[in-house]
């Protein structure tokens, strides 16, 4: 499908020539976004596109786009992805964004929560994305898509947060919303419509994939209507992790129970206070 | 610090019985309000500085609140003492800009250092968290903050904003992030007229019992305008009740800050605080009961009859403080809720004992609003939290 007065294909090579990298093979695709490997300066890196569409969707993708970037460009931890280059704008007027991210070795969650994990691989969750998070939120930065997608494990068994894509600064929106992001089975209370992500939204996030990798279940059941799942999500207390994988570490199932508190009041607030209590167990690395 | 503030007022002798009341250990401290005492000695009144100073002279702690949720309520008016702190600046009054609430908050922060009072931001009344009311109190409590990192923080709101459940909820959610090292909690009432606590609306209380559970979890939280009822709170987390010897002190009565209200008789009886009954009933009830059984009823009033309104004042304060203490000493969550229901059953079997013996100088309506209806909300909030 040809857009405006390009093809995807001349979209592309016109990307990579902006970027200056080269050798891309394709790694994904997902609607309107592509992401390649390729080399930067000899580097294995990134390249994300992302195809504008026409009218005032396309600003609003021109923007978040932006944003993702400059996120990534304001934090700076080995727990979160960095950002290697601008967010260049492809064609006049544009009809694509463009940009260059470190490459990371090994797989998102999906494919690691097959399998029930150990308390150490848990707590080393919660370690290392408490780290990301803290570099986030001491930004006033929200992720609000924390979810197996968006974490990756590298061959060395760390984490790194990824795709802030729907990320925002907690002061510079609307206080309220009627499209919230988050993927099903990891949004928190706050992302049912009208709610208001903070930064202890992330950490009920993380509760859950914590949770969901210890036991291999949902605190709260994502399936049924989305309505349904609304409803559980505002009025049901999560069960205890100890019901669902009693031979867990004691230490282990306070701090996820605290994560998943229905009420953002009673969690950690932010990643900084998630880690003061995992460094209280000694379990911060 | 922790007990009791004694809330402020217009009576004459107001400020020599609340620094009374701390000299005698009866009170902790004081809360100054713009519309009982003025910034500057004028005939009847001492000037807020003196009354700050004789506080803490006296050994309490003074809190200036600006009382903007009172201020910004519809029909609000009796401002002849307020206009004397000058609270709103070149934008005028209101909060509905980031200027007038960043000049506001200015304003009250510069009036509480000259009084030496902690910083306490002002805030507005929530009736609904998706309100402009519920926006504005973020806005102003996040200008508080940048302004002084360790500001006290207010909260308040209507029994509808009390009872919004899961919306009431994320709204604490943004309120805790705040971080501020002490909460002034206030249930604003909508209309005023009898005497004793009108907690009806149990889902509302229930609430502010959860809410408050969840702020003093990282904060200390001052129960205002509450007296006796605000023992609830206590077992929720507070440390700190408002209270005082008029009702609109012990309650936020909306018609004192209206001149044109009539609101009845304010002060219809002389009354007597029955601290084991956790309640205030009138002086005949408390001469009724002195008569069937004096032993019984020093016990149940927790010293002997208060000879005097005076006296009575401050028993009436000592009584609460001493709850507040014995409650505030328990740590564990569970066993504070257990201690509070104790008292609270044992208070319901000495009303059933004293409507068996002297009704209807004490009646079922009396035990209904002290202790079963405050019993009641005890029970959902600690149920509900698994603390029952």
């Amino acid at each position: 499908m040809k857009r405006g007065n390009v093809t995807p294909d001349e979209m592309l090579q016109e990307s990579f020539a902006a970027l200056g990298v080269q050798h891309p093979t394709p790694l994904a695709q997902g609607g309107q976004k592509w992401v390649f490997r390729a080399e930067l300066a000899g580097q294995p890196v990134v390249v994300k596109v992302v195809a504008l569409p026409s009218g005032p969707a396309g600003l609003i993708a021109l923007k978040r786009a932006h944003r993702e970037v400059e996120l990534l460009g304001a934090v700076d931890s080995p727990f979160v992805v960095k950002v290697l280059s601008d967010a260049v704008e492809i064609g006049e007027p544009a009809e694509a964004i463009a940009w260059v991210e470190q490459f990371l070795e090994g797989e998102d969650l999906s494919a690691h929560l097959q399998s029930t994990w150990t308390d150490d691989e848990v707590f080393g969750l919660l370690s290392d994305v408490g780290h990301a998070l803290q570099a986030c939120h001491n930004l006033s930065v929200v992720h609000r898509d924390l979810s197996p997608g968006n974490v990756r494990r590298l061959p060395s068994g760390s984490f790194v947060l990824m795709d802030p894509g729907y990320a925002k600064h907690l002061r510079l929106a609307a206080i309220t919303g009627i499209f919230q992001p988050g993927t099903p089975g990891f949004r928190s209370p706050e992302h049912v419509a009208g709610g208001n992500p903070s930064a202890a939204s992330d950490i009920y996030s993380l509760g859950v994939l914590g949770y969901y990798g210890r036991c291999g279940q949902f605190p709260i059941d994502p399936t049924g209507s989305p309505v349904d799942y609304d409803r559980r999500l505002l009025n049901t207390p999560a069960p205890s992790l100890r019901a669902a994988a009693p031979d867990a570490d004691t230490a282990l199932v306070r701090i996820i129970d605290r994560c998943l508190q229905r009420q953002p009041a009673r969690r950690f607030l932010d990643g900084s206070e998630l880690l003061e209590q995992l460094s209280a167990v000694a379990r911060v690395r | 610090m922790s007990g009791v503030i004694v809330h402020d007022g217009r009576r004459p002798g107001h400020h020599t019985w609340a620094v009374g009341a701390i000299a005698s250990g009866a009170a902790n401290g004081v809360f100054i309000s713009p519309f009982s005492t003025p910034r500057f000695a004028i005939p009847r009144y001492i000037s807020g500085l003196d009354f700050a100073r004789n506080a803490s002279s006296a050994g309490g702690e003074t809190i200036f609140d600006a009382m903007t949720h009172a201020r910004l309520l519809v029909g609000s008016n009796r401002t002849d003492l307020y206009d004397t702190w000058e609270l709103w600046d070149s934008a005028g009054v209101g909060v509905d800009t980031p200027l007038r609430q960043q000049q506001h908050v200015e304003q009250v922060f510069a009036r509480q250092t000259e009084l030496g009072s902690p910083h306490l931001a002002p805030t507005v009344t929530i009736n609904s968290v998706s309100g402009d009311n519920g926006r504005y109190s973020l806005e102003m409590a996040w200008i508080a903050r940048g302004i002084d990192e360790r500001a006290w923080q207010s909260v308040a709101g209507s029994r509808e904003f009390w009872r919004s459940g899961v919306s009431l909820d994320a709204h604490i959610g943004s309120l805790v992030e705040l971080r501020a090292p002490v909460w002034v909690v206030t249930v604003t009432n909508e209309l005023v007229l009898g005497q004793t606590p009108d907690l009806a609306d149990r889902q509302a209380y229930e609430g502010l019992l959860r809410s408050i559970h969840s702020l003093s979890e990282r904060s200390r939280v001052i129960i205002a305008y509450a007296d006796m009822s605000g023992l609830l709170s206590v077992g929720a987390g507070a440390d700190t009740i408002g209270a005082g010897w008029d009702r609109a002190m012990r309650t936020f009565d909306p018609g004192s800050f209206h001149i044109d209200s009539d609101a009845g008789i304010r002060i219809p009886a002389s009354y007597v605080t029955q601290k084991n009954l956790f309640a205030v009933l009138r002086r005949d009830a408390a001469e009724a009961i002195e008569r069937w059984n004096v032993s019984d009823a020093r016990r149940i009033r927790g010293r002997s009859m208060p000879t005097s309104d005076q006296i009575e004042r401050v028993h009436h304060l000592a009584s609460i403080g001493e709850h507040v203490a014995t409650l505030s000493s328990i740590r564990d969550r569970a066993a504070r809720v257990a201690a509070l229901r104790l008292q609270y059953e044992s208070a319901a079997t000495d009303f059933d004992t004293l409507i068996d013996a002297i009704g209807p100088a004490v009646r079922v309506a009396d035990k209904t609003a002290w202790v079963s209806t405050q019993l009641e909300i005890l029970r959902a909030y600690a149920s509900n939290e698994g603390l029952w």
